[in-house]
This record gives C-alpha cells, sequence and structure tokens, in this order.
C-alpha cells in the first residue's frame, strides 16, 4: 500500500492515519502533483503498479469495505478478491490492450483547471480568499466532475462537502456525465 | 514583487507586473520554471521544445509568464494582480504516458514532512490509493 491523501494540510490526514494505525506510507499532495501525473480526478481512486512500475490497472474509483455502498454503489469484494489474486499469485487482473483502454485520459480543460486549482490555493494561503475563490470557480466550470478541485475546493472554502447545494449539484452533473472516474467494471 | 510560480512544485522568485503581465528575470527562469532558454529552444531535462522567435517572450528583457506558456503549449494561468501563475502539462503528454502504462515518479511530503520517493518502492508490488479528509 502507498497512500496519497490529497489534501491541504499534514494536521487534515493524521487523524485517519492514526486511527487506521497505517504501516505503510502515507503522503499528502496538497498541490496536485501526484494526483495530476496519475490523471486521478477522484476519491478513492486505486491504481495497480507493479515491480517494474507498470500500471497493470490504472486509475478506477475502489473501496475498502461496503460502508458507504448506498452511496457509490460499488462492492469492495471483486476488487480485494482480484487483488488478492494479483499478490498471491501473479494473476494479471487485465490485459495490457484492456488496462490501455481502461485508462482515463486528461483534456486540455481539465489540465487548465488544475493550474486554476493551483493558483487558487497559493492565494488561499496567502489569506487571498476572493481572489481564491474566483479561480476555484473557473477550475470547477473547466472540469466540473474532478472531485479533487471541485468538491476539494467546497472543503477549502470552508462549506459542507457533502451537503452544499454545489455539492449536491456537481453530484447530480456527475452522475448524468455517466460517473466518470468511475472507469473499470 | 514576490511572484510564485507553480509547475510540477511550488518556486517563489522576484518578478514584475506589467499591466495583466507578469514577468520574471530571464535568468530566474530556471530557477522559477525548471525551464531553461538554450540555442535550441526551451529545455527542461531531456526535452526540448523548439522555439520560433525567443525575443516573443520577452519584455524588457524580462520573461513573460503567458508567453512562456503559449510557447510551450502548456496550459498556464497567470493572475498578475496577485504574482501566481501556474502551468500544467499538455494534456497530450500526460496522456501518452498514462495511455502507454507507465507509473510516474513523483516525490511529496509524509506527515512529518519527510520527503518520500514513490520509486524507491520499486521491485515491490504497489496499491496505490488516493484518498481524502473531505
Amino acid at each position: 500500500m502507498f497512500a496519497i491523501a490529497v489534501d491541504e494540510s499534514a494536521d487534515h490526514a493524521r487523524p485517519w492515519v492514526e486511527e487506521g494505525k497505517c504501516t505503510f506510507p502515507v503522503v499528502y499532495d496538497r498541490d496536485r502533483v501526484a494526483v495530476e501525473a496519475l490523471g486521478i480526478i477522484n476519491v478513492p481512486t486505486v491504481l495497480w503498479i507493479d515491480e517494474h512500475n507498470r500500471i497493470v490497472r490504472p486509475q478506477d474509483a475502489q473501496f475498502p469495505n461496503d460502508n458507504l455502498i448506498a452511496f457509490h454503489g460499488r462492492a469492495s469484494e471483486g476488487h480485494l478478491d482480484a487483488l488478492r489474486r494479483w499478490v498471491r499469485d501473479g494473476e494479471a487482473p487485465l490485459t495490457i490492450d484492456e488496462a490501455r483502454a481502461g485508462a482515463r485520459l486528461p483534456s486540455d480543460d481539465e489540465q487548465l483547471a488544475r493550474a486554476h486549482f493551483r493558483v487558487g490555493v497559493q492565494l488561499l494561503r496567502a489569506d487571498k480568499r476572493e481572489a481564491a475563490l474566483a479561480h476555484f470557480e473557473t477550475a470547477g466550470e473547466l472540469s466540473p466532475i474532478d472531485w479533487t478541485i471541485r468538491r476539494a475546493a467546497i472543503a477549502l472554502r470552508g462549506d459542507d462537502p457533502f451537503f452544499s447545494p454545489e455539492f449536491i449539484e456537481m453530484f447530480q452533473g456527475w452522475q448524468e456525465a455517466g460517473r466518470p472516474g468511475y472507469n473499470l467494471a | 514583487m514576490r511572484t510564485v510560480v507553480v509547475t510540477d512544485a511550488v518556486r517563489e522568485v522576484d518578478g514584475r507586473v506589467d499591466g495583466d503581465r507578469l514577468l520574471i528575470p530571464s535568468d530566474a527562469l530556471a530557477g522559477a520554471t525548471g525551464w531553461e532558454l538554450k540555442p535550441q529552444g526551451l529545455c527542461r531535462g531531456d526535452v526540448c521544445v523548439p522555439v520560433g522567435d525567443t525575443d516573443g517572450l520577452l519584455v524588457d528583457g524580462m520573461i513573460d509568464l503567458a508567453s512562456l506558456g503559449a510557447a510551450l503549449h502548456w496550459p498556464t494561468v497567470v493572475d498578475a494582480p496577485e504574482g501566481v501563475a501556474a502551468m500544467t502539462e499538455p494534456a497530450a503528454d500526460r496522456a501518452a504516458v498514462l495511455a502507454a502504462l507507465e507509473a510516474p515518479d513523483f516525490t511529496l511530503p509524509d506527515l512529518d514532512g519527510n520527503p518520500v520517493t514513490f520509486s524507491t518502492f520499486t521491485g515491490k508490488k504497489k496499491l496505490l490509493v488516493a484518498w481524502a479528509s473531505w
């Protein structure tokens, strides 16, 4: 396991890491450096990466248990079973062609949205809230289905990432768009 | 003024605002962006992007960050009044790496602030999990 907290500070991530008694590396990515490099637009997203740093299962939303299944609709069991077979028996989850076809690729608008988000977080850190929120809004318009930008910005500006009107609207738009980020079966 | 430039890292440099343009000293280009102006174009590591008119990047001898982004074809956001700019890789370049199924390397801080480099774990199978508190 290698965990990346898509969070603004170590203190945001720490309570979960301590409660989970994590024995694996946990880093945090406040400027979305690895998130961008890996093409991640949602959490929780997993990638399987082999000994030679080849991606054998591309970005996909998967869950450790079924606690929130009513919300996301993805059962954990099939993924976890396949993961055990890969680790124990070396059974590849996908052919190379399937993995390639399953990789989610970004658009230029999504990349530009990440640039706006990065300007926004810099401004927020400098207590320039109004200017920051303008960049978050533009980022959300350019990449409305990217949770690492849009839902994160809802939390960063101090609104409720579960029940704020913007999140409810975002969630509906994301469902209508075919739930991007939920890439593989 | 204090100018923050974000690419694959956050870097600070003394820049200047000129209307809606944000300018950085040409000798600070590499330090601020990771890109260097060479005879063959703009270079970063092994990659060089040819630039037809390098004078087009310059205003009063300083590099205009928006023109730099345009020359590189990198999506670029410049907030000149606030002295902040960010540039991201073109989608086609990022897509090529992802479609080739190559895991990118990166270095990020752990919760104690110590840098951790992903490729340290070469030779092991990794389940990489991106998650968040929000």
